[in-house]
């Protein structure tokens, strides 16, 4: 059967499954993350074997949601086992094979779990958080299950903002610098953007916004969750990771209830208002320049413009102390 | 030497080395330039000695190499000797940007003694007429080129440079004849930038298209740029060394990704240079921007002869992100220069490192 030649977080992941039915449930799941020229190689094999008898307790064929599972190996390879379901990943090598019921979330769970080491053994990571691109940037908004990732990503959503990824994010590290990925997890685009902001989410009646250290962002962000395996290697790698990454992006503790006000105390933070498109009066010199002549008229005499202070010369040896 | 420079340069790029700075001493000057970019009426509360050395101090243990006292002008400080001397103790490359018209004979001394990388002065032409009509100081003319002459006989390495505006711009080739005759180099720039508080009155003394045509194909100012290899630029390429390799400082001790026309990141009599440098919001955001963050500019045709700023494009064009009309105008002009051929590529630019320099 033709191979899922995946676009995830800038990772080539092919997937291969043996039942057409999964397979057109995972064309769709993954819809706009595929990749356009796959090249021969990809960074990660995964083979899915539908075990068709098996019905695990929270089965549902196309129901997304993360099945409980356990783990052992270490961040080059690791055997992951569940109700029902049971595989391995061996990242060394590139690739991986898991026998799962029919069921669209145990593929995406084997997916994530696949691209989330994947990422770590880049120094990048997939993140439990929405994203959102302001003005140019890509938001981070981060936080446990119930903080407002979903809401706020409605929220920009209405507002005609791009919506990276409403649940888990890719954060890539690039160089010194980084950039916010979409992910198909649950809902986003295959868009980039660069870093631009940390937001740790709580719910507060009127919104507020504080700049904080990556010390005080970093165990929030940890508590968030994301880490795609609990095998001590895979965790301490996520929690360098995230370090990284904060210390790449300035983090905010962001209180927001849920409609769209939040933004006007973001945008009076002078970093954020600084980019925003015509927020100030744009210095027009094609207008100005039509008018050279008075302005060098205006400009040889006493005051050369009726916006600048008057200036006085220092002396010639004059004193500035 | 190339090499080695471009591995440096590159190096404190993709590290955030601050290798560049320009530390603006004051703002006062005895000059008072039509174009000037400075706020020169805003000259309360500039750092003091001790203040400027603790800050030189700190951006030495930032990693900062290539040191620029600027201004206004910065032989107005009576302590200016004590702060060379202290730049150069600590190893600096330092380069003097001045008009060179305050300067006695205590400091000639002591740059032979110390040693500067550059002295930098600026001379507009070569007739006092027009330089002095620009820097609207009677007599400025003749102080600047004594100060240059006396330098070269003290083999100071001495850099004329100067904005190219309409009022000299069929004036600059006087001053290439009088760098030939005292063994200086030159450098002349097409682009003037808005004021610190944003008064746009310097634009409107850039040059017109046909001028800038004619500077642009003049083969001993290397103003046009040879085009690149005419492929797609790397998306992940930095958009400039702003915030990375560069920075600069305020005189009332503010820090500022290149240019005061920026919010400032930070103020050092509140937090170390260190501190502002790796956390300033404004510095992480600048960082993380690259080629593929500038949805019109990343697919121009003329991006191979472009200088495009982001800050002019805020500023004039009213888009961080969008294209800037002056660059627009430039690459244009450039590119016909190019066409027209026998331009080369900034042959009298960076000559100390064969074309590299350490500006952004």
């Amino acid at each position: 059967m033709q191979p899922l030649d995946l676009d995830l977080g800038g990772i080539h992941l092919r997937v291969t499954v043996d039942q057409p039915a999964i397979r057109g449930h995972a064309l769709e799941r993954y819809d706009g993350f595929f990749h356009l020229a796959p090249p021969k190689q990809a960074d990660l094999e995964i083979h899915f074997r539908i075990d068709l008898e098996s019905r695990p307790h929270r089965y549902h064929p196309v129901w997304v949601d993360s099945p409980p599972i356990t783990s052992r190996g270490s961040m080059e390879h690791a055997w992951i086992e569940g109700e029902a379901f049971s595989g391995e990943i061996d990242w060394q090598r590139g690739n991986g094979t898991a026998v799962i019921p029919n069921s669209l979330a145990h593929l995406d769970l084997f997916v994530r779990i696949a691209l989330g080491v994947e990422l770590l053994r880049r120094r990048s990571t997939l993140l439990h958080a929405a994203a959102v691109v302001r003005d140019h940037f890509g938001i981070i908004c981060s936080g446990p299950s119930g903080a407002g990732k979903s809401t706020i990503a409605d929220i920009c959503r209405d507002l005609g903002l791009r919506v990276l990824a409403d649940e888990m994010v890719v954060a890539r590290m690039q160089g010194a610098s980084c950039r916010v990925i979409g992910s198909p997890f649950w809902h986003g685009e295959r868009r980039s953007a660069p870093a631009g902001a940390v937001f740790i989410l709580e719910q507060t009646e009127t919104p507020r916004i504080e700049r904080i250290s990556a010390a005080r962002a970093l165990p929030r962000m940890m508590e968030a969750g994301g880490a795609p395996l609990a095998l001590p290697d895979v965790q301490a790698a996520f929690f360098e990771t995230c370090g990284m990454l904060l210390e790449r992006i300035p983090a905010y503790r962001l209180g927001f209830s849920k409609n769209p006000g939040f933004w006007e105390v973001v945008d009076r933070l002078p970093e954020f208002a600084f980019f925003k498109p015509n927020t100030r009066q744009p210095l027009a010199p094609s207008t100005t320049m039509k008018t050279l002549p008075s302005l060098q008229s205006a400009l040889s005499s006493a005051d050369p413009s009726p916006t600048r202070p008057p200036r006085t010369p220092t002396p010639q040896h004059g004193d500035s102390k | 030497m190339v090499n080695r420079m471009v591995h440096l340069l590159n190096d404190a790029m993709d590290h955030f080395v601050p290798l560049s700075v320009t530390f603006e001493l004051t703002n006062r000057c005895n000059e008072d330039c039509k174009h000037c970019y400075v706020d020169l009426g805003d000259v309360d509360g500039q750092l003091g000695t001790d203040e400027v050395k603790r800050i030189l101090q700190e951006l030495r243990d930032a990693g900062t190499f290539f040191l620029t006292f600027s201004g206004g002008e910065i032989f107005t400080r009576k302590d200016i000797n004590e702060l060379i001397r202290e730049a150069r103790r600590l190893g600096f490359s330092l380069r003097l940007f001045t008009n060179a018209t305050l300067m006695k004979q205590e400091h000639f001394d002591l740059i032979a003694e110390v040693g500067v990388t550059a002295v930098e002065i600026s001379v507009y032409a070569g007739d006092a007429e027009t330089h002095d009509g620009i820097t609207r100081i009677p007599g400025s003319h003749e102080r600047t080129l004594a100060a240059i002459r006396k330098l070269r006989e003290m083999n100071v390495h001495v850099v004329l440079k100067a904005p190219i505006l309409e009022d000299n711009a069929s004036a600059y080739a006087s001053v290439i004849d009088f760098a030939r005759e005292v063994g200086a180099e030159y450098r002349f720039d097409p682009t003037l930038v808005a004021r610190y508080d944003l008064d746009d009155q310097p634009l409107c003394l850039r040059m017109k298209r046909a001028d800038l045509l004619n500077v642009c194909t003049d083969p001993e100012l290397g103003l046009a740029i040879e085009p690149g290899s005419g492929s797609t630029p790397d998306p992940d390429q930095s958009l400039c060394a702003t915030a990375r390799r560069v920075a600069l400082i305020s005189a009332r001790g503010r820090v500022y990704p290149c240019s005061q026309r920026f919010p400032p990141a930070g103020s050092l009599r509140e937090h170390s240079f260190a501190e502002i440098w790796s956390t300033s919001p404004l510095l992480l955001r600048l960082r993380a921007l690259s080629a593929q963050d500038l949805p019109h500019c990343s697919t121009c045709s003329s991006n191979s002869f472009c200088g495009r700023c982001s800050l002019d494009a805020l500023l004039e064009d009213g888009d961080f992100f969008g294209a800037s009309s002056w660059a627009c105008q430039l690459a244009e002009v450039r590119q016909e220069a190019y066409e027209k051929g026998g331009v080369t590529m900034r042959q009298n630019l960076g000559q100390r490192f064969g074309g590299i320099t350490d500006d952004c």
